[in-house]
This record gives C-alpha cells, structure tokens and sequence, in this order.
C-alpha cells in the first residue's frame, strides 16, 4: 500500500494531465473590487488593561492611541497600494496617469481612524501623484455597507444568533477549551513567560488575570451588542490578550518584543487559530454571515452588473465607469462575506481563511474578447507575514501572496476559478437576505 | 474591563428566551452513524513503515470491527433503547417493535456488523434484519453515488474546488497544520513531541509527515477517494489507528498519545475530511442521495403515503443506516452542519456517532418539524465501554441547521422548511429515487 515514488510521480503527472488543457485567457479587465482589511495598528486595548493578561508588560508600539494604525502599517498599506498600481497598469486598467485615473477610483472607507488611514495610505501607493486621497466616508457613524445592523439596515434577533452559534458547538461552548487545549495552552505560556513544555504548569502569577482559565470566566454563547453579534464570554478576553501577537510580528518589533521572544510566526499563527475560532463563530456562522454580509454582498454583485451593462443600477457603488472600487473595513467584514459565499484561502504562513493585516478579497470583473461574456474572478491578495515584517517592496515579479479562490456554486475548473457573472448574481441571489439590503449607492 | 465580563454570565442566562413547553411527540428517528471501533484499515506491514516501533495488533483483521467495537455499539444501541422508549417511539416490546424499524448499512464488514449490534442493543429480544448489498457484486448508492453511478463527479471540477479553497497551494497545509504533524512525527518516530532539534529519521523508517518527499497534492482520486490528497493521505494513513486503539483500549500512540492528543492528531483526519468530502462541490454531488432519502423518509412518515426515495415504509418508526466517517460528515457538509463533542474537534465523525433527525409533530398545531444532533460516545466512554443511560448517556450536540432551526435550545426546524432548503442543496441529478 506504500506509495512508491514512480507512482506518486505518476500521479502527479496524471493530475496534471488530467486537468482540462486550460483555454487561452482572451479576457479583459473591465472593472476590480478590492475589498481589504485595515493594516497593522496598535492593540484594541490600552496596555493598562491588556498588561493584567501578561507576566510581563506588552511592548509599546511606534504609534500612540488604541486601535491606530503604525507608520509601519501605513507603510505596508502603501507597499500594497503600490503593487495593485503595477498590475493594474499592466492589465491596463490603470493608465499611470494618477489624476486621470482617480477619475475612475471610488475608496471608501469605515469610519474609524485607522481605517479611513488606511484607505489614504492604499491610494497613496496607488495613485501616488493624484493628490489627496478622496475617500468616501459615511458619516455619522455606522456605514451600513459594514455595520448593517448598527445602521439599521439589516435587523439581528439576538436569540437566533445565540441559537445558530450555539447550534455549531452542541449548545456547549466551553467544550471549545477542550478542543482548543493545545493552543490556550501555548497562549498561556507565552503570556505569563514560560517554556511552552512546562509541566506542571506554573501557577498564575500574583496580580494577574488567566484568561485561559475558563472556571473563572466561562466560555458562553450570549447575546451580543452593537460591535458584536454575539458574546463569547471568556474567549473575548482571549481573542484580547493575543491580538496584539501578530501586530507586533508585523509591525518590526523587535524579536524580542513578539510575544516577549517567545513567539515564532509559526507559533503566532498557532496561537491565531483562536482569533479565527471567534471570528467564524461571530462572522461566518450561516445565519450571522447572512445578516451582516448580505448588504456589501448584494452592492458588490451589483457594482459588477453595472459595471458589466454601463447602466447606473440601484444598490450598486460608485458609477457604471468606475473601474477601481476599494472598500476597507475590518477582519469581521471581510470573514463575514467569505462565510456567506462559502470561500476559504489559505496563503502561506497563515491558518486557512485569515484575514490578514491590509489583505484582501479582490473580485475581477473580466469580458472575454471572443465571446463578450463577463466573468468574475476572485482571489484572496495579502502580504505575508514577513513581508509585512520586513517591508517588502512588491512588484509584479515579487507580488504579495495571491490565493485563486474557488467560489460554490459557481467557479469552473479552470486554473482561476473563473464564474460567470450570471451565476454570480444567481449564486448571490440565493446566499443574501433580501431584508438584510438596501439599494442606496 | 474585568468586571464587566464577568457580568455576561448572568446576563446571558436572563436574556434567554423563556422557553416554550414542548408539546411534539417523537413519529420518527433517523440515525446515520459511522461504524464502531475498527482494527486500522491499512495492515499493519504497511503501518510499520511510518513508525520505530510496530504497531499494535487489534486481533481482528484490517478494516474489521472489533469485539470492544460491537460491545460499544450494543451499548450505544442500549442507550438509544431507553430513549426511544421514553419518548414512546419504542414500547419495549422488542418483536412487536422490530416490525417498524429499518435497518440499512454499507455493504462492508464493519459497517454491517455495527448496525447488527446497534441493533442488539435497541431491540435485544428480537432479531432484526440489516439490509446490505451483496459485499462482493454492488456498490451503495446512497453511500458511494459515484461509484454506483448514480451521482456524477466531475474530476478536474472536484479538483478545482478543492484547491480553489487554499489558493496557494497544497503545500502550504504543511505549515498551516505544523504542530499537528510535528505531534505525529514525535509519536510515529517515538520521541518526546517538542523535543528541539527534532531527530532525524531513522534508517528504516519512512517518515510519514516528510512533504518534500512525498509532496501534499490534489489529484484525481480513485473509487471511494473523490480526490487523492498525496502526502496528507499518507499521514491520515499513519494515524488513522490512534483512534482506535485509544477507543478499544490499547496502549495509544504507544502511550504517548493522551486523549487529548489522540484529539490533536484527529484534527489532521478532519482537514482530509473536510477537504474530500465538505467542500461544497463534493458534498453535493456526493451527499445529495443520502440527503434526498433521509428528507424524502421524513416526508413519507409525516404524510403517512408511500413516497419512491425512501427507506422503510410510511409506518417505519426507526431508520438506521451505517456507513462511514465520509458519509456522515459528507451530509454535515451539504447542509453546512456543524457540532463539538467534548474532547473531540469540531465536527468529527466519531466511531459509533452519528448524526440523528427526529420526526416530530407538535400535539397542539399538528405542526412537524425536523430536530438534528449528533451524538457519539466520548473518547474515554469509548476506552472504558461505559454503560450508556438516560442519566449518564453519550455526548449530545444539537445541531443547527442554517437557514431552518429555530431559536429554541433544540433548534427545531419546521419539516416543510427542511425540505425546502434540502431542496436547494441537493442537486437533483445526483439523487435517484430507488427505496
């Protein structure tokens, strides 16, 4: 039953045999969506508080203020900005003219600092001579393209959203501490500094708050307020104490300062599993995706319909001849939109489906030049970890990391996974509520 | 900060919703479980390749149902006994019983000596009997539609939807999932899990979690594999018996293995599962007929008229069918169901667990609705066989099922809604409607 190496050879060349000889790409790029995080900021919390997690205080970050982005995230934002420019100008969507270009760009952005910063630090990178950045902001407050509920748009029933999350994990949520034992077990040990392999464990020093011990603070499934649908209880506190793990890898700090030496990218990565555990509960789960993402999905499959007929359509952003739409928002909206489509990535260095700092969904609207046919082709574009680390400079022939995805329902076989915009808007029809959407531009 | 989570707790239990009384009586139950504890399905002159030491003898050949394996399904089957019999789908009557149940397996050694003893357990006085196919001349087409050619799989489709879910390649499942292999490399090659730098690989030995050797893919699968995953098969291959040997009560992992880490390996059994059988394009082509027989079933018994695509009759109170891990996380997939068993990972198909669809009718609007959970023993009731009761039964999860449930704690879901949604996810060309 071994495998021999002429046979996995054989295998190999037969899966590449076997794929379909893939037809010459005679498409166009008509119109592209880019639909990203924020980049590296400072923590969500002040380090007085996060500092009741840790044996040892977290480190300070070249920026001041929670929840801000750090000029080496700017940096990276614009790195990022850059590269979209280069393939943008190479597939002849942009003309580098920067001015005449951002004729053609719609930004917009959620409202907090940090990612209307990051916005302006994408099409600094983007249209770098265009002058000030133009981003849209929808003020006051909520955008309903990313805060639907908030916005009034989309309306949550609490007990269902309990239910659908509770209905994933047996109604037991603190069996996640048993399943996730491995990681909150690396996660303690690099908060209060010890070797991960202790046994016995140390116990927790004086003053200092475990959040892995759920016998204090249980895991719970609990109905949430306006910045989250559900309330997680015990594991928030964790999601707290880690978030700042992958920041600090990604903003340069020193090594000694990620996760106080501690923490390779490998264990960060590890540790994230239970940022990604949250984020799929509150985000992905059916019911939560369809309520909180229907809205930007159903705007998006609209923007592409106009941007396909040159009709100005309700719902839709921007006008029928804009040909670059950014949106920037955060890691929930984004887990959000893929759970609705079902669309997973993975990139290297990464657990499957991260939403990394400033990393993208990006969906292409193509025409194929034979048939007219519109295709839309998505893929998930982020930076690794060490190039956010090192600042890598991108370009076409060092691009960031690029995962070709598979959208259900929809996508062919070949090698980008191309879906016809028709079954998009089919696919997008059956996955959005209608109630959870409205046709404002 | 501190504070004001610790307040969520009481919180949380007084926003609940009051929770109606529940009137709906039991009509039906259907339960689509994996087979018991098996012995590994590779022999183990194949297993020893991966590992310093040999693996350890089950006494049962490859692939076949222990004795602690038919022991834990009897008692899993006497669980289910007292249930059914409180909910007054069974009378205790077992000959009289045995006329409304309907047992149906894969036509595999352990898949149909497992129905045999959930059967003994559920209905001790009377003999039942378990429909199978012949083993050596048909193939299932409600467990292996493509094979039986009922369903059509597309490969360079099914291909395309599995790589097009980790764009950069399979390879990178290979960090992704670092400390899982690292774990089954220290327990195949017998060193400490951690040890710095890892030992190299001895001599005679082939090293199971080695990508670079033998590369992660996604090809072209053959019969009963929808894709062939390379190097990640090879690893599933290797750990595939720590389950079981924890589960039957052996030394696991030659004792380096702990539930917990028996849990921790598991989750590289997961991803294969998930991938091969989860990812929406295979669940559907591969799922859809057991799906439409089991939605089809409960419409039958809910209208009291014989319906084509069905198992059992109208009168049929119990249906039972066993197949595999691939089976029953395949139906999970399709209709996006998802569960957590103490000690296991999420949504695992544990042996002898099995996904569970009550009938039920409500006695004051006559309403039917569709009521899913998973339920399987835990890791340690299987190693120490314990006696399952109503008091002390096997883990429960109830199950959600998006876009029917409700929002009570059982999360019901109205029968004419279920069959709407199965509807949707199905694809009719990859069902046949043969009872």
């Amino acid at each position: 039953m071994k495998i021999p190496a002429q046979r996995l050879f054989a295998l190999i060349l037969t899966s590449v045999s076997t794929l379909p000889a893939q037809t010459v790409d005679d498409t166009v790029l008509k119109q592209v969506i880019i639909f990203g995080r924020h980049a590296v900021r400072t923590p969500v919390l002040p380090n007085q508080a996060l500092d009741h997690f840790s044996a040892l205080p977290f480190p300070d970050f070249s920026a001041t203020g929670i929840s801000v982005i750090t000029p080496n995230g700017a940096k990276n934002e614009t790195n990022l900005g850059a590269y979209f420019r280069l393939w943008l100008i190479q597939e002849r969507l942009l003309s580098g003219n920067d001015t005449a270009d951002s004729n053609f760009v719609y930004f917009r952005a959620n409202n907090p600092p940090l990612i209307t910063d990051t916005a302006k630090a994408f099409w600094s990178g983007m249209l770098p001579t265009a002058g000030a950045p133009k981003i849209d902001v929808i003020s006051p407050g909520n955008d309903p393209l990313f805060s639907p509920v908030a916005a009034g748009v989309a309306l949550l029933d609490s007990e269902k959203a309990v239910a659908a999350v509770n209905g994933r994990i047996g109604g037991n949520p603190q069996a996640l501490a048993s399943a996730y034992a491995p990681e909150l077990a690396l996660t303690r040990s690099i908060l209060f500094h010890y070797s991960a392999n202790s046994t016995p464990v140390p116990p927790t020093p004086a003053g200092k708050f475990d959040v892995t011990d759920f016998s204090t603070m249980p895991i719970v499934v609990a109905p949430g307020n306006s910045s989250a649908p559900v309330n997680l209880g015990g594991l928030n506190n964790v999601i707290y104490a880690i978030d700042p793990f992958v920041m600090e890898y990604a903003d340069g700090l020193p090594d000694a300062e990620v996760g106080w030496g501690q923490l390779s990218a490998g264990g960060i990565s590890q540790t994230f599993r239970l940022y990604n555990l949250a984020l799929d509960l509150e985000y992905r789960t059916p019911y939560l995706a369809r309520v909180q993402s229907s809205n930007l999905a159903s705007h998006i499959a609209r923007s592409l319909v106009q941007g396909a007929t040159g009709n100005p359509t309700p719902g839709a952003l921007a006008s029928p001849t804009t040909k670059v739409i950014a949106l920037i928002a955060a890691n929930t909206n984004i887990a959000g939109l893929a759970g609705l489509f079902h669309l997973d990535w993975l990139l290297p260095g990464y657990q499957p489906d991260v939403s990394a700092p400033s990393g993208a969904l990006v969906f292409e609207l193509r025409q194929s030049m034979s048939s007219g046919e519109y295709i839309v082709r998505t893929s998930y574009v982020a930076q690794t970890m060490d190039q956010l680390r090192h600042q890598t400079a991108l370009t076409l022939a060092a691009p960031p990391a690029i995962a070709p995805v598979f959208i259900p329902g929809c996508s062919m076989n070949n090698a980008t996974f191309d879906c016809l915009l028709a079954d998009f808007v089919q696919v997008t029809g059956q996955a959005i509520d209608p109630d959870s959407v409205d046709f404002v531009n | 900060m501190k504070i004001l989570s610790l307040s969520i707790l009481p919180l949380s239990v007084c926003l609940l919703t009051a929770q109606p009384v529940d009137d709906t009586l039991l009509k039906q139950v259907i339960i689509f479980g994996r087979h018991n504890v098996r012995a590994p399905v590779a022999p183990n002159s194949y297993l020893n390749e991966f590992s310093v030491q040999n693996f350890p003898d089950f006494g049962v050949a490859n692939g076949i149902l222990t004795p602690n394996g038919e022991k834990l399904e009897t008692l899993l089957g006497g669980y289910y006994r007292q249930w059914l019999t409180q909910e007054g789908l069974l009378t205790g009557n077992d000959i009289a019983d045995a006329k409304f149940v309907f047992f149906h397996a894969n036509a595999i050694q352990r898949t149909v000596d497992t129905a045999q003893h959930l059967a003994s357990g559920l209905l001790p006085g009377a003999q039942v009997n378990v429909q199978h196919l012949s083993p050596t001349t048909a193939i299932d087409p409600l467990f292996d539609p493509v094979d039986a050619g009922v369903a059509q799989r597309d490969t360079s489709t099914a291909i395309a939807s599995v790589l097009g879910r980790m764009g950069a390649g399979p390879q990178v499942l290979g960090s992704a999932f670092s400390p899982e292999f690292s774990l089954v490399r220290a327990v195949l090659l017998g060193y400490p899990a951690g040890q710095t730098p890892a030992p190299p690989t001895p001599a005679n030995v082939t090293d199971a979690t080695d990508f670079t050797a033998n590369p992660i893919i996604v090809g072209p699968g053959t019969m009963g594999d929808p894709i062939s995953l390379g190097g990640l098969s090879t690893v599933n291959n290797a750990i595939d018996p720590f389950v079981m040997e924890y589960g039957d009560g052996l030394p696991t992992g030659w004792d380096h293995l702990n539930a917990e880490g028996v849990s921790q390996t598991s989750r590289i059994y997961n991803l294969l599962i998930d991938l091969e059988f989860r990812t929406p394009y295979l669940a559907r082509v591969q799922s859809s007929n057991v799906a439409s027989h089991i939605v089809r079933t409960l419409v039958q018994s809910a209208t009291g008229n014989a319906l084509s695509g069905t198992l059992g009759s109208p009168s049929t109170k119990l249906v039972t069918l066993i197949a595999s891990d691939v089976n029953v996380c395949g139906l999970a997939g399709l209709f996006h169901l998802d569960w957590l068993l103490a000690g296991y990972p999420s949504n695992f198909c544990s042996p002898g667990g099995a996904l569970v669809f009550q009938l039920r009718q409500s006695q004051s609007t006559g309403e039917f609705i569709v009521r899913a959970s998973y339920i399987g023993q835990t890791l340690d009731q299987l190693r120490d066989q314990t006696p399952l009761t109503l008091d002390a039964p096997p883990a429960i999860a109830p199950v959600f099922i998006p876009a029917c449930s409700g929002s009570n704690t059982t999360f019901d879901c109205p029968l004419g809604k279920f069959v709407e949604i199965a509807s949707r996810l199905i694809d009719p060309h990859s069902a046949d409607l043969v009872n």
